[in-house]
């Protein structure tokens, strides 16, 4: 049986849009973290229970030690979350210091114009494509030797990727954001990469 | 082959080669992130999430869907 701090230490929290453009990503950072032997969370798979989802958001953040924020949705309509809750993650970084965060974006230097706050501090670009999510993935939170060979999380996604019309007709989702989804995909994921003996049972 | 490989992961705390449960290493680079942890296993992961067997039933049936074997 393993530590709770050991579970917390595997954790990592994704902050990223929930729209129907970035599914294809959102299977690629699962696919990727998982063949890291890393956990996938996201404030998807808490329940709602009266507090709000900022609260959720806080206690979900706090309980990994890492989190991704992808801040590439600039366009119209207008979306905060993402860099509120990086701005969150800022903050425990900073007074709690002992989160670390990482920061996506699709296009070179145009965090430094939409958030100018953060310079100093390089994203990593994913150029909005699965191979560069997973780049991203692997260069952060990789082993610095030894890592997963991309060409087989390559493959773990795009396995998962074909599961994703049966997990929203099986739920009745026009999406992927969901609880139940969120969990058979990290399930689905889980089982790929013990195929690839990326992970143990 | 197989032993001196062991003996190269074992010499550098574990932190190459397969997934090790051994591993309890934590690194940060600070000239570019890097966070190292060992992997957790398949069932830290679903436990950790509350995956419940219903939804691992759910899996497998959306694999036979797709046509993708475990």
């Amino acid at each position: 049986m393993k530590s709770e701090g050991e579970d917390y230490r595997r954790s990592v929290f994704l902050n990223v849009p929930f729209d129907q453009g970035y599914e294809p990503l959102f299977v690629a950072l699962i696919s990727s973290l998982v063949a890291l032997g890393r956990v996938p969370r996201s404030v998807l798979e808490v329940p709602e229970q009266g507090d709000g989802r900022l609260v959720r958001i806080l206690h979900l953040i706090r309980s990994c030690p890492v989190s991704i924020h992808d801040l590439s949705r600039v366009g119209l309509p207008v979306r905060f979350n993402m860099p509120f809750e990086l701005g969150i993650a800022v903050a425990l970084s900073r007074v709690e210091g002992r989160h670390k965060f990482i920061m996506l974006e699709a296009k070179r230097h145009r965090l430094q114009r939409t958030l100018s706050d953060a310079n100093g501090i390089d994203p990593g670009i994913h150029g909005a494509t699965v191979r560069g999510i997973m780049s991203c993935v692997l260069s952060h939170l990789g082993k610095p030797r030894g890592n997963p060979d991309p060409g087989i999380v390559a493959r773990i996604h795009r396995q998962l990727w074909k599961t994703t019309p049966f997990f929203k007709r099986t739920h009745g989702r026009a999406n992927l954001y969901s609880r139940s989804i969120f969990g058979e995909l990290v399930a689905g994921a889980n089982g790929l990469a013990i195929k690839e003996g990326l992970i143990v049972a | 082959m197989k032993k001196q490989g062991r003996r190269i992961q074992e010499s550098r705390n574990g932190i190459h080669g397969r997934p090790s449960l051994k591993l309890r290493v934590e690194t940060d680079r600070k000239n570019g992130f890097v966070h190292v942890v060992s992997p957790a296993t398949a069932s830290d992961i679903e436990r950790t999430l509350g995956i419940t067997k219903i939804q691992k039933a759910n899996v497998l049936r959306a694999f036979a869907a797709a046509g993708v074997k475990l």
